[in-house]
């Protein structure tokens, strides 16, 4: 067993000519919460794709848990992607069956109850949910594992800030404590006060990765502020209007 | 975790051919009855109303669109399910890429084989058949008694038939093969992924055509098919080789490239 939970040496990523992730070393242990933070187009959806295996690095290692990627991996990844990857001809517990028979650490009750309190009837077809409905169950299907890494993929991206203190609430509320979670956005503020760790990434490189509490410290600033800082547009100057 | 792959795709597979099959087959028993119709006891007439033109139309309709459904589920099983959006959900699995891609290959292959199976069917539910005769007792004991005594007579019957089933399957499996290998490589492209897919699957095809061309113009070669195909059973067992053979290199093409190339951007 390896002391990091994730380890990215030497990362690189890219799509034709196009460099999405330059290097990226990395390294992140078990039982934190680790906000992956970048503007759009910063490489962390690529990131997070590479360490569930959705894409091959061009260069470099990563491992996860001391194995490389691969069925282990896998095994102990829980990923929320920022699309709908389901079938509609499916009900919602035709889904916890797949999980229950592929992931050993997935809790079918754990995601009975838990639709039943986020309000989602779990034997309605998912053709019949509304888009938020079905983003709920893809929540509780991530969250009803005892991951050892769960990956979050923009997952208060696209709703109002009430649905992203919820959605964060239920996070929180059923991760695995040992485990890790890496979540990554662009919201800054309304992730910060969950947050053990930060890492910046910016045009595929990290800037920054610290702990929120020495941030804060060093900085003497939130992690939202130095993030606008560091990520702040430069407006042209010399433009006419 | 491969007979739990199965599993998902063979409901999936229920889920799309259970209404399609029964339709067809439940218009072959309307088509008996507007079709053929009893005068008496063992007279059968043939009816010519525009009803029974309407459900012979709609019985070949449903057995075309059966085929093509069982085609298009082929490709989107694999397109959608492994290299489109579901793809987040079945390469997240801890399973190897070559059990994704066999669960889909045997559901695909069994999916055509039921259609066919519907297809063979059909016309013999809707042939003027006395029911009530056939399904006496005395019927089945001499049908099979029948049966047994000409297989043993002739015991290489069923090697034959277990052959030629294996010819079948061989051809289905490298038509399938064809198909995941032109998707898997318009995958490697960033554009125009449908257009490259379908130029593939062509392209493909004239291959195969030349590479056989070439390989059996070689007198080694023609030796050796000469001593395979000399009686009927080396013929078809020799056949399904042909086919097997660069169906497996395909397959094994398409496993490398979702094992080492998958790009779900």
């Amino acid at each position: 067993m390896s002391e990091n939970l994730i380890e990215c040496r030497g990362l690189y990523k890219s799509y034709g000519l196009r460099p999405a992730l330059c290097g990226v070393d990395l390294e992140v242990g078990p039982g934190r919460i680790v906000g992956l933070l970048g503007p759009n187009g910063s490489g962390k959806t690529t990131l997070i794709k590479l360490l569930c295996g959705l894409l091959q690095p061009t260069r470099g290692e990563l491992e996860i848990d001391g194995s490389a990627i691969g069925p282990y991996t896998k095994s102990v990844v829980s990923y929320l992607p920022d699309r709908m990857y389901f079938a509609d001809w499916m009900k919602a517990v035709d889904l916890f069956d797949l999980f229950r028979d592929f992931y050993s650490d997935f809790e079918y009750e754990k995601a009975i109850d838990m639709c039943h309190s986020l309000g989602v009837e779990p034997h309605d077809r998912l053709k019949a949910m509304s888009k938020g409905t079905k983003e709920k169950v893809q929540l509780v299907l991530v969250m009803a594992r005892n991951a050892r890494l769960y990956l979050l993929d923009e997952p208060i991206a696209g709703v109002d800030p009430a649905a992203r203190d919820f959605i964060l609430r239920t996070i929180l509320t059923n991760y695995n404590e040992e485990g890790t979670v890496l979540i990554s956005t662009h919201l800054i503020s309304d992730v910060e006060r969950v947050l053990d760790e930060a890492v910046f990434l910016k045009e595929g490189k990290i800037m920054l990765h610290e702990t929120v509490d020495t941030i804060r410290e060093k900085e003497g600033r939130s992690v939202d502020a130095l993030f606008r800082e560091i990520f702040r547009a430069e407006p042209m100057e010399g433009g006419e209007f | 975790m491969l007979f739990k792959l199965l599993k998902y795709d063979f409901r999936a597979m229920w889920k799309q051919f259970s209404l399609i099959w029964g339709a067809a087959l439940v218009l072959a028993l309307v088509n008996r009855f507007s079709i053929f119709w009893d005068v008496d006891d063992h007279v059968i007439g043939l009816s010519d109303t525009t009803a029974s033109g309407i459900t012979i139309f709609a019985f070949i309709a449903v057995l075309a669109a059966m085929f093509v459904i069982a085609i298009g589920f082929v490709v989107n099983r694999f397109s959608k399910g492994l290299l489109g959006n579901e793809g987040y959900l079945m390469h997240t699995l801890p399973v190897r890429p070559w059990e994704l891609v066999l669960s889909k290959l045997i559901c695909g292959t069994v999916t055509w084989i039921g259609c066919g199976v519907v297809a063979l069917l059909s016309p013999f539910i809707m042939a003027p058949v006395n029911w009530l005769e056939l399904i006496q007792f005395s019927f089945w004991s001499e049908a099979f008694r029948g049966i047994f005594h000409g297989v043993m007579k002739h015991p290489g019957v069923l090697v034959l038939l277990a052959e030629f089933c294996l010819v079948i399957l061989s051809l289905l499996v490298l038509f399938i093969a064809s198909m995941y290998l032109a998707m898997a490589v318009g995958h490697l492209f960033s554009r125009h992924r449908q257009l490259i897919s379908v130029a593939v699957f062509i392209g493909l095809y004239i291959l195969i055509v030349n590479i056989y061309g070439r390989v059996f113009s070689v007198r080694f070669v023609q030796a050796l098919m000469n001593m395979a195909t000399v009686n009927v059973y080396g013929s078809m067992l020799t056949a399904s080789a042909i086919m097997l053979i660069p169906a497996a290199a395909f397959l094994a093409v398409v496993c490398w490239i979702l094992e080492n190339k998958l790009n779900l951007e």
